[in-house]
């Protein structure tokens, strides 16, 4: 698969909002890559909190409408967001053009009249018209929500079978396999009363800003500054946080999460029966898609029956228990971490902060995008294949080994569970980004 | 003949002038309409190469266009979409009528810019050819000429909506009239009035513009539509679902005006009050005081007109309450109590919600609530300490880590990364081997890499450096090794050749860089760098076990003056630049032990620390001496240095120069009189401090900005000014190191932080809010002096006042005692010291001034209180000047 790639949204119908004096109803055309997703419906039901799901809705479109590196010249038609249906809750996901940001809402149980036709993920289409209309959802009205639809006659009536052509780069599909893995590396920091938020946001600066900006506590308040200082919380590109003010004034409470070394940070919003989360990247040049902190464990190959089994276990939503795992599937439970990291790469599960628990959910999208998304581990092994790693030195812990570069032979050194490199990637990330295709080579080698 | 051939010789044949270009183009249709499918995948590398050498004559100037649209014609109906992009350039309208490829109505979507005229595409629709995004429609749209008239029924019932859908440059047409192109604001105004759009669905696509992420001017353009329309309480009543939706929008400009309409039609009686509560909150908390004002009017009239939804409003009036501005705070109370809100017990709670935010001005306006009083932070003043153990640098001590350190030295990853260059190399080069030298090849390869990744003003000067030394040193002392230094020479050469052409093509920076030994004598500083790189690579031809004495032993910059004092007793011989530097970096303290053996070097060292006063008879080596001298700033010591070391045209007297003296003429050009600016001005004799002339573009180096400012981390200001007279350095990427390195500085300095307070960067001015908290609280900011400074720059309205006041109030009030004494000091300096003339912005100030004495209990100093005096005259000011006298609210 080339870097991107043209996917096409087969839509039966353009999602449409109807609404009366009294009532509105929102369906959600859906469509999946994968036949065994592609249902005619999902979820019907009535929703009981319509105006904060359609203000996150509305939010959720925002950002994925949003970038923050790629020029204008280069924006295509909004990448859909997905939706994940079953074990008795909903979950929108979607991210950023430039795969910076992700997003998500979450409507719970109690936000929901249950009427779940299927369980699965699908993409949804998010049409302009019917963001634009979300807006005239009032509090008291109610509010029906159709993911797909069992009904020939709404679907016939929604007219229009609507394609849309879209240019989907691999890195977006492949930040929405990433950002679970950094979510559940991610901890509680600070939890924020409605007017905190809304004071804390007011010191976004304006304009272009050039450097890190830090979450602080500083004279009983918080503020944003670009100054570091005891507890503070990196943050990074700070104006992609503007994304949530038009959420702010109607929220009860915002809980702030920071990964454990600062690569991202997790900012959620709850409203009663509605969870929305915004996930930001250390930098707005830095998606989520660049990363590669569990190549490691993405190395060594699974066998695809315990893929297949896996698969039959989770059903979407359904809460992904590293403990049950591998008395399921038979494996020992120290490969669980290895294995979560590969079922979380190859887009089969997504992340809830609040519960601290993977879950299940497989991404709509054909395995062909997904398995070809890392080209380190592409890279490293093609490295042995072309035996081109020459181990100098294993002994006592320590490993050296010279692995061909482009031109020149490097320099690979493991010793105490730190691997370095002469490589460029190794030089310019020092290992924040996870292990160059030499190190990964090596590792795999002397196994 | 072959179809290629045939081609070929229709497009060679055009060379001859007698040839026609319409000839040409109506042959080569009919030998394209004959083209099989096989022959068209037969000629298409050709046809490639043929589009490829074309195109580059034509851009050359040694063809004209003729023949690069022949063969683009040829590729239109041969190539797949994505061959044919690279290129364009057909004229479709000759092959569209017999073949129209499938990829067409997709090519010309997907080119942003291409554009074949509104009435053609009409055509092309009704044929089948393009089926239209609709931003494309939009596109075509916009470039209609002013005479078009042709409005068929599909423009009016759809096409023209595309431009309320699709953002565009439908906005600009404003100012197109000019050009001969269409108006479209009054168009469509003019269409509506002549009933040939729907007016109600005008209206409501206008609004709707709103939710569409358009931008601010787009948005505004449409909004001036409605305008123009004139919209009638019937119409703005059916569309009231529509004006809460532009409510939720993210441009100012119409929610003002969207809040006019819903004041007119608020007494209406279908008038959706809950509606329009629930937008309420959301626009409270706009940072916009127009919006918040407008809506607390609305709330006003709602009051009277609902008052059945009388308290339900009056609680969500207090949301205001979060706003940091005094005005709106005061507002929102006034209203609340002119409806008699403040009465209730509801109100009053919520009230409480905002407390810790209020301004003393708005409590007193609050009936006797007891608010809970937020305990202030309690900070005491603990001063830097730079040198810790966990700052100190760990230098790499094996082969192996060496190798890892120079192969990411070219990325930039630390501000330190040069000094430990120029202290490991000659290390490095002692332990090579024939067994390890080929280690080293990535770095070769990655200096090379460097030298030719980007153009030379993009690069960071000091890495760029090191790149060339490195390969230099390469080329130059690994000659031992011959198998590897035929590999590595490669690498040098490559450089050579590339500098010498650049030399070529740039005679202004002949010699710069590639004789890397020749110093210029330009005072830039990167021969500071150049000089130490020097330096290294002589340390390296002697053999020497002589180690750099500026070195850092702790990050970023400083060295512990033990280390100082076993360098210097350990080096023969010592750098002047070098010791200057290390002078800079080094943390004396008076308790420390000089055991420095050589006389003169120990002397500078004592009168750096303790002796008060210069023997001048001690002075041997004067350039030693500056950095000492400079730190000490006594102007008997200058001027006794001055008299004995001036350059023979410049005489000085220290005693008539006033120290701390502004000169301002304009933003660029504000002077400040300083004794240390002027000895180094009249020396005879170099100094680091005149090598601070720079590359013309310092925006993005944040490496070189930062080395360049830990060179003299005791005595910036030669380099702060440098930098502030340097067009377009970001100071964004310098001030987190200011504020890292800040201490204790002279007066100097306090120009250079007076400006960035009021800089025009927002972003940059919270910085410098924060470079006086952590001086604050580290007691190593002079109050007294920054309000002086800031007061005689704004004594002529340098910056607007408002940029300073407005930092006051999201980022230095109230932080704590401290900081609320150090803000009091600051101001009490500052006001003194501007006109006494009020500029525009000094209300705001004693607004500020007037809060900071209620938290601080402080009184107003004398010398302050006659300039409040004299503007007190002044009618705006009077009243708050009155309470200021008497320091409280009334």
């Amino acid at each position: 698969m080339s870097a991107t790639d043209t996917l096409t949204y087969g839509y039966s119908f353009a999602s449409l909002l109807k609404s009366s004096a009294s009532s509105s109803e929102l369906f959600l055309a859906n469509y999946s890559e994968l036949p065994s997703s592609n249902l005619p419906c999902f979820f019907e039901g009535s929703i009981s909190n319509p105006y904060i799901v359609s203000r996150c809705l509305i939010a959720l479109a925002n950002v994925v409408k949003s970038n923050y590196i790629i020029t204008q010249a280069q924006l295509e038609a909004m990448r859909d967001p997905i939706v994940t249906v079953g074990g008795e809750q909903i979950r929108f996901e979607g991210f950023s053009q430039c795969a910076g940001v992700y997003a998500r809402v979450d409507v719970t149980e109690e936000g929901q009249s249950e009427a779940f036709v299927a369980s699965g993920t699908t993409n949804v289409d998010f049409n302009q018209e019917m963001i634009s209309a979300l807006g005239r959802v009032g509090r008291g009205s109610d509010f029906a929500l159709h993911v797909g639809s069992k009904s020939i006659e709404v679907t016939t009536e929604l007219h229009k079978v609507t394609e849309k052509k879209v240019t989907l780069p691999t890195r977006w599909v492949k930040s929405l396999t990433a950002v679970q893995h950094y979510m559940a590396h991610s901890h509680h920091h600070t939890t924020l009363s409605r007017l905190q938020a809304i004071q804390l946001f007011r010191s976004i600066p304006k304009g272009t800003v050039k450097t890190d900006y830090y979450l602080i506590h500083r004279a009983n308040r918080y503020s944003f500054s670009p100054m570091a200082q005891n507890g503070a919380l990196l943050i990074g590109t700070i104006n992609r946080l503007r994304l949530l003010e038009p959420l702010l004034p109607l929220l009860k409470e915002l809980k702030v999460y920071e990964h454990k070394d600062g690569l991202s940070s997790t900012w959620q919003l709850y409203f009663d029966t509605v969870v929305f989360s915004l996930t930001i990247s250390r930098e707005a040049y830095r998606g989520f898609s660049g990363e590669g902190t569990q190549l490691g464990e993405l190395m060594e190959e699974i066998d695809e029956g315990i893929i297949e089994r896996f698969s039959h276990f989770g059903h979407a939503n359904e809460t992904f228990s590293p403990t049950l795992l591998p008395i399921r599937i038979g494996k020992e439970p120290s490969e669980v971490e290895r294995l979560t990291a590969k079922l979380s790469a190859m887009g089969l599960l997504g992340y809830d902060l609040d519960h601290g628990a993977y879950f299940y959910r497989q991404l709509p999208f054909k395995p062909s995008r997904i398995l070809t998304l890392n080209p380190r581990l592409r890279g490293a092994k093609k490295l042995i294949e072309k035996n081109q790693v020459k181990i100098v030195f294993n002994e006592k812990g320590k490993v050296e080994a010279k692995v061909a570069g482009s031109g020149v032979e490097h320099l690979v050194i493991i010793e105490k569970g730190e691997a370095k490199c002469t490589c460029q990637w190794y030089s310019k990330y020092q290992g924040s980004r996870g292990d160059c295709k030499h190190v990964l080579a090596v590792s795999e080698v002397v196994k | 003949m072959r179809s290629i051939d045939k081609i070929i010789d229709i497009i060679s044949k055009k060379k001859n002038i007698i040839y026609s270009y319409k000839k040409a183009q109506h042959e080569l249709i009919s030998v394209l309409r004959e083209l099989t499918s096989k022959e068209k995948k037969e000629i298409k590398p050709k046809v490639l190469k043929l589009m490829h050498m074309y195109r580059q004559e034509y851009y050359n100037g040694t063809e004209n266009s003729n023949n690069f649209h022949l063969v683009c014609a040829v590729g239109f109906v041969v190539l797949s979409q994505k061959e044919y992009a690279q290129y364009g350039g057909a004229d479709e309208r000759l092959i569209l009528p017999w073949y129209c490829p499938p990829w067409y109505s997709d090519y010309y979507n997907s080119e942003q810019w291409m554009s074949i005229g509104y009435t053609l595409l009409v055509q092309y629709i009704s044929k089948g050819y393009i089926n239209p995004t609709g931003n494309k429609m939009a596109l075509e749209l916009v470039n209609l000429k002013s005479g078009f008239s042709d409005f068929k029924a599909i423009t009016l019932e759809e096409h023209i909506w595309t431009l309320f859908k699709y953002e565009s440059e439908v906005h600009l047409t404003k100012r197109y009239p000019k050009f001969g192109q269409l108006e479209w604001g009054a168009k469509f105004v003019e269409l509506a009035n002549e009933n040939k759009i729907s007016r109600e669905k005008l209206l409501s696509e206008c609004l709707l513009v709103t939710t569409r992420n358009f931008n601010k001017t787009a948005t505004g353009f449409f909004f001036d539509i409605i305008i123009a329309l004139e919209p009638t309480n019937t119409e703005l009543i059916n569309l009231q679902s529509t004006l809460y939706l532009v409510l939720q929008s993210t441009h100012s400009k119409p929610i003002n005006q969207t809040l006019k309409y819903l004041k007119r039609i608020h007494k209406e009686p279908n008038f959706d009050i809950e509606g329009f509560m629930e937008q309420i909150p959301l626009l409270l908390s706009w940072d916009i005081k127009a919006v918040v004002n407008g809506t607390l009017d609305l709330i006003d009239v709602l009051i009277k007109a609902y008052p059945e939804n009388k308290e339900q409003l009056g609680i969500l009036a207090t949301q205001s309450l979060a706003q940091e501005d005094e005005a709106l705070q005061t507002k929102s109370i006034k209203l609340l109590n002119k409806h008699k809100l403040l009465q209730e017990q509801t109100i009053l709670d919520e009230i409480a919600i905002y407390s810790d935010g209020l301004y003393g001005s708005t409590k007193a306006l609050l009936p006797d609530i007891q608010f809970t009083k937020i305990e202030q932070e309690s900070i005491e003043i603990s001063p830097p300490q730079r040198i810790r153990e966990d700052n100190r640098i760990i230098y790499p001590k094996s082969f192996d880590e060496m190798v890892f350190f120079f192969s990411q030295v070219f990325e930039g990853n630390s501000v330190y990364d040069f000094d430990i260059f120029v202290y490991l190399l000659p290390k490095l080069h002692k332990q090579l081997t024939e067994e390890n030298i080929s280690k080293l090849e990535p770095i070769f390869q990655r200096a090379l890499k460097y030298y030719d990744r980007t153009a030379i003003d993009l690069k960071s000067e000091i890495i760029f450096g090191m790149a060339q030394a490195f390969l230099f040193y390469g080329y130059t002392f690994l000659k031992d090794y011959a198998k590897f230094h035929k590999k590595i020479s490669k690498y040098y050469h490559i450089m050579v050749e590339g500098e010498t052409e650049i030399d070529n093509e740039m005679s202004w920076r002949k010699g710069r860089l590639v004789n890397f030994e020749k110093i210029e004598n330009t005072p830039t500083i990167f021969n500071i760098y150049r000089h130490c790189l020097i330096l290294m690579l002589n340390r390296i031809k002697i053999d020497s076990n002589e180690s750099p004495i500026w070195i850092p032993s702790h990050k970023p910059c400083w060295i512990e003056p033990s280390q100082l004092i076993e360098r210097l007793n350990n080096n023969s011989k010592v750098d002047a630049f070098e010791f200057q530097i290390a002078i800079n970096r080094t943390i004396f303290s008076k308790n420390m032990n000089n055991t420095i053996q050589d006389r003169e070097l120990k002397a500078i060292i004592d009168y750096a620390v303790h002796i008060n006063v210069l023997n001048i008879e001690e002075v041997l080596t004067p350039d030693l001496w500056i950095p000492s001298l400079l730190k000490k700033n006594n102007a008997t010591d200058l001027q006794l240095f001055s008299n004995r070391f001036q350059k023979e045209t410049h005489e000085i007297d220290f005693s008539q120069i006033f120290n701390g003296n502004i000169t301002h003429r304009n933003s660029k050009n504000t002077t400040f009189s300083s004794h240390a600016v002027q000895l180094i001005r009249t020396l005879n004799f170099d100094t680091i401090y005149s090598y601070t002339r720079m590359k013309s573009n310092y925006s993005e180096e944040f490496i070189d900005l930062n080395f360049i400012l830990y060179l003299f981390p005791t005595l910036p200001n030669f380099i702060l000014e440098a930098l502030y007279k340097t067009p377009r350095v970001n100071f964004q990427l310098i001030l987190p190191s200011l504020i890292d390195i800040w201490g204790e500085y002279g007066d100097n300095n306090y120009l250079f932080l007076a400006r960035i307070f009021t800089d025009v960067d927002k972003a940059t001015r919270q910085f410098t809010a924060e470079l006086w908290h952590k001086a604050t609280q580290e007691g190593t900011i002079n109050h007294q002096l920054l309000g002086e400074t800031l007061g005689r720059l704004e004594h002529n309205a340098y910056a607007p006042l408002k940029r300073f006041t407005d930092l006051i109030v999201s980022s230095m009030l109230n932080l704590s005692t401290l900081h609320n004494e150090g803000l009091h000091t600051l101001l009490s300096a500052m006001i003194p010291q501007m006109n006494d003339t009020p500029i525009k912005g000094t209300k705001k100030l004693l607004e500020i001034y007037l809060e900071v004495l209620s938290l601080t209990g402080l009184g107003v100093p004398d010398e302050t209180m006659e300039k409040l005096e004299v503007w007190g005259e002044v009618r705006s000011l009077k009243s708050l000047v009155g309470k200021l006298s008497k320091g409280k609210y009334i």
